[in-house]
């Protein structure tokens, strides 16, 4: 196991978020955490990245407890991309990817710095952003901006928090595509949030199904993605398609 | 990054002007250098060394620019104010300015170099700054307060005994001296019930003066009463229900230079006072008030609010607060006297009404 | 195309260390203009030769000329050049560690206490310590106060963004009722200085001044410019910076700490210069971008550039009167800042 929750409690002040959750991801496995709203997501995000502390359980890196290890090494090694857009900045996309290499730096930006920023806008396709200013990108543009941020932090593990919102169809699937490439090639360990069943269901290798702040079901996406789990989750009837290793749904109407 | 490009060309000045302070610093910075020097206390209480016979110096006020138009001295100035190049002229219209007490030019007056600076005490005349610069370069600062009636006698024999002028200087000071000793002997046996009871009012409509101020010390040296006296700050705001209520037997109001841009000087006949006056009777109210009633609203120009005409004021007052105390004191020969044989200018306009 | 994006970049940084270059040959060359003019009538050759006498191996002119440089200029122009970095650097980091471009020494309630710390002195002389350096120390301390006010507000509420503005804004306004109501207690000669000392000016820039701004401006500008990174991560968000590393509580902390400590330091001897902390990192922003390892060095040279330049013109328009500093930097700053604003089409805040 690359990352771990172990029977984690978190309330925000009386409000419980999460009761007890426990799961983990190995190395290279892409794993995609589902539930509706509430449900407990971006609170399981947070705790493994370390910025919420859990009331209860522990979570570990490497078999090491997350407390132990210090704030500049768990940002060498964990890559975290929150919910939302965030507002632009005065940052030029190079500029803006070279942030990632912060927990690397010393006071000076050294060579290997640069190639490896380069080197990932090239792999993107994006050499020709590379002076451009992030205010001026469209919004499937500066998503993709802020991923080769993240992976030019070189992490181990990477937390992506609805990486897919607001964005238009060709764009959600380049970066999906872009997030397994990177999980197989460099054995990534990757954790995303995402609303679209689908997607979770075409682009990971395990699905985890939250359901009020507890873990209902974890495993292939077929095996978690019932059509009688879904409309207890949702409240929604749904049509399960396509293959059964990876299903295709269709929401018909709530129930 | 951008660093390193910053930090070279940094040093490197800092070198430069490291070197030159150095350097400078180990050559003298006296300017004046006086041959002989007699200590004297000034106003702020401070020894001070000046030379003995004074042959320059920079005036910052024109309440000490009047003592030395008065013992003859003006030769001397080397530079002013732009106040006191006003209040005095033509007497120094071919001196330089030198920026005010409160903001003087240092270039400006190192570059006259005078032997001695004349300027208030306190934060007022920047007394602290003008002695740390201009003391190291031998330039002497000397503070006074000749805005307060009670120090101009001593002012006036300190620059008497400066100047070499001691003789004209006991004339001067005894002018002030006789006057206030006649006054204060005249109406120091006024049991208080009999005092006056005054409401004075400054340039701002209803800004009267307590305790501690120039209008306070007049009202008072003339035997009478501020009705403000007791208020907590020494300008306080006050309102016409104040005034109302405590009904004065007197009313002085001092117009602002607002109203008389070339003060009292520059009037030929008293109708901007007269305005004055038919404002402050036109208030609600206001004509009812006993002052208006017996005619006792008195109106003073600014210009005689300042420096040694304050003791025309006085006299002025005096006569209004107690008039058959004071028939034999009339104080425009006395004005005259002062304006035309101390101060050497020409003597003209209307000050006060009626 | 191999390495393309890598070559664009290394320009990219060049040209803008070029900016910064020239515009510190620029204020060389200011320095040198400023130093020539002045009240008293001394030719340029004068000034030069009284300045470079004693560095070089010069015969030095008169007494007089080496006094009026020397004594006078040289420390006015090094007091301008310091405070308008100092403030500059200032304004540039609380616009950066608050996310908000209206952020500057002035809304965090330094100047304002310091002006009430002058007034008290020069109003009713009261002070911490006596003497010459009253109203100096007091500035000094009423602003350390109002900081350690700000920061203990904002801690408490987490030093965030937010808190640590309004934390600013309502000691700003402390202090400014406060000098209100000294003012109106005041009498006119107090008054007049007062107002005189709000409006800032560099009239009373000695060596015995220039000294500890220098030593002040030496310690807090290393640690404030070696942030810049944290800076940088900062404005894209506290979540964004924190998963970077950036401990962003005690980065927000220090950063507020050290830069009201410069601000303090500048403003106790200068009073209270409006603009030019919220003025210059725009203007810094329009020409080398929003990397903060290149905007606070730019910042600096700024607004050392707009002080000297706002000052020497205080100081030679209506000679020998004496403008206030502060009335010319806003005069001029505001409108320039505007016309470059309204004409860029590229939006720099964000």
């Amino acid at each position: 196991m690359k990352i771990e929750a172990r029977g984690v409690h978190f309330s925000y002040g009386d409000v419980p978020a999460l009761r007890g959750v426990t799961l983990g991801a190995g190395e290279g496995e892409v794993v995609g955490l589902v539930g509706p709203n509430g449900s407990g997501k971006t609170t399981l995000l947070r705790c493994l990245d370390g910025i919420l502390r859990p009331q209860r359980g522990t979570i570990f890196l490497d078999g090491r407890e997350l407390g132990q290890i210090g704030p500049r090494e768990l940002s060498r090694r964990v890559g975290y991309l929150p919910q939302g857009s965030p507002p632009s900045f005065p940052l030029t996309v190079f500029d803006t990817v070279l942030l990632g290499r912060r927990p690397h730096l010393g006071w000076r930006v050294g060579e290997r710095d640069l190639r490896v920023v380069s080197g990932l806008l090239e792999e993107m396709g994006m050499e020709g952003l590379a002076l451009r200013y992030f205010g001026e990108l469209s919004g499937g543009e500066r998503q993709k901006v802020l991923l080769a941020r993240l992976l030019a932090q070189e992490p181990e593990v990477l937390l992506l928090d609805e990486p897919t919102a607001h964005l238009d169809l060709r764009h959600q699937l380049e970066i999906l595509d872009l997030l397994r490439k990177k999980a197989r090639e460099r054995g990534i360990t990757v954790l995303m949030a995402l609303h679209d069943l689908n997607l979770a269901s075409g682009f990971s290798d395990r699905v985890v199904l939250l359901h009020r702040g507890r873990v209902l079901a974890s495993g292939r996406p077929g095996s978690v993605l019932t059509p009688s789990r879904l409309e207890r989750v949702y409240g929604v009837r749904v049509r399960r398609m396509g293959g059964k290793d990876r299903p295709y749904l269709l929401p018909l109407r709530p129930s | 990054m951008a660093g390193k490009a910053v930090v070279l060309p940094a040093v490197l000045v800092a070198v430069l002007l490291a070197v030159g302070y150095l350097g400078y610093r180990a050559g003298s910075r006296t300017l004046v250098t006086p041959e002989s020097t007699l200590t004297v206390v000034d106003d702020s209480g401070k020894y001070v060394e000046v030379p003995r016979t004074l042959r320059s110096l920079v005036v910052l006020h024109s309440d000490a620019g009047e003592i030395i138009c008065a013992l003859g001295a003006e030769n001397l100035v080397v530079g002013v104010s732009p106040t006191t190049k006003a209040k005095l002229a033509p007497k120094f219209d071919n001196v330089s300015e030198v920026g005010s007490c409160s903001s003087p030019n240092y270039e400006k007056i190192v570059e006259l170099r005078p032997e001695v600076v004349i300027t208030y005490s306190g934060s007022t005349g920047s007394e602290g700054q003008l002695r740390s610069r201009l003391e190291p370069l031998g330039i002497r600062v000397l503070c006074l307060d000749a805005y307060k009636l009670e120090l101009i006698p001593r002012d006036i024999r300190l620059l008497g005994l400066m100047l070499g002028k001691e003789e004209r200087a006991e004339e001067y000071a005894g002018f002030f001296e006789n006057l206030v000793r006649l006054i204060e002997n005249r109406v120091s046996g006024l049991p208080a019930e009999n005092k006056v009871r005054v409401y004075l009012e400054g340039h701002k409509d209803y800004q009267t003066a307590s305790h501690g101020t120039m209008g306070h010390s007049i009202i008072t040296t003339a035997g009478g009463l501020n009705l403000a006296a007791g208020e907590p700050v020494p300008y306080p705001l006050v309102s016409s229900e104040w005034v109302l209520e405590r009904d004065p037997d007197v009313v002085l109001k001092n117009t602002g230079s607002k109203v008389l841009p070339g003060g009292g000087r520059g009037l030929t006949d008293p109708g901007p006072l007269r305005q004055v006056r038919e404002a402050l009777l036109s208030r609600p109210g206001w004509s009812e008030l006993k002052a208006a009633r017996e005619n006792r609203v008195y109106v003073v120009s600014w210009d005689l609010w300042g420096g040694g005409s304050q003791i025309i004021t006085l006299c002025h007052v005096a006569r209004w607060f107690y008039p058959s105390l004071f028939q034999d004191l009339d104080p425009s020969p006395l004005h005259r006297q002062l304006v035309e044989n101390f101060w050497g200018l020409e003597y003209r306009g209307v000050f006060t009404y009626p | 195309m191999r390495g393309k994006a890598l070559r664009l970049y290394r320009s990219f940084v060049r040209r803008k260390l070029w900016v910064i270059l020239f515009l510190l040959l620029l204020l060389f060359l200011l320095s040198l203009l400023s130093l020539s003019l002045g009240a008293a009538k001394l030719g340029p050759g004068t000034v030069w030769r009284a300045f470079f006498s004693k560095i070089l191996p010069l015969s030095p002119p008169d007494r007089l000329s080496e006094v009026i440089v020397w004594e006078l200029r040289v420390p006015r122009i090094l007091m301008a050049v310091l405070a308008g970095a100092g403030l500059a650097l200032a304004g540039a980091v609380s616009q950066g560690l608050l996310r908000n471009p209206l952020a500057s020494p002035y809304t965090l309630g330094i100047s304002s206490a310091a002006g009430f710390g002058a007034s008290l002195a020069l109003v009713l002389g009261l002070g911490v310590v006596g003497g010459e350096y009253l109203v100096v120390a007091n500035a000094f301390c009423f602003a350390l106060l109002a900081t350690l006010l700000v920061w203990a507000l904002g801690l408490k509420k987490g030093m965030s963004p937010e808190s640590v503005i309004l934390a600013g804004i309502a000691v700003m306004y402390l202090f400014s009722s406060l000098t209100s109501i000294l003012q109106y207690a005041a009498e006119p000669r107090a008054l007049q200085g007062v107002v005189f000392w709000l409006m800032g000016g560099l009239h009373t820039a000695t060596w015995e001044g220039v000294m500890p701004v220098l030593v002040l401006f030496l310690l807090c500008s290393p640690p404030l410019l070696g942030s810049s990174w944290d800076l940088n991560a900062m404005a894209v968000g506290d979540e964004t910076a924190r998963s970077l590393g950036v401990n962003v509580r005690r980065v927000r902390g220090m950063g507020l700490v050290l830069l009201s400590l410069l601000t303090a330091g500048i403003v106790s001897f200068t009073g209270t210069i409006g603009f030019i902390g919220l003025v210059s990192p725009h203007l810094a922003r329009m020409l080398v971008g929003g990397d903060h390892r290149f905007l606070l060095p730019c910042s600096c040279s700024v607004g050392a550039l707009l002080l000297l330049g706002a000052d020497t013109l205080a100081r030679t328009l209506l000679a020998p009167t004496e403008i206030p500093v502060g009335a010319i930097t806003s005069l001029l700053g505001i409108p320039f800042f505007l016309h470059l604003l309204l004409r860029k089409r590229r939006d720099y805040w964000a």
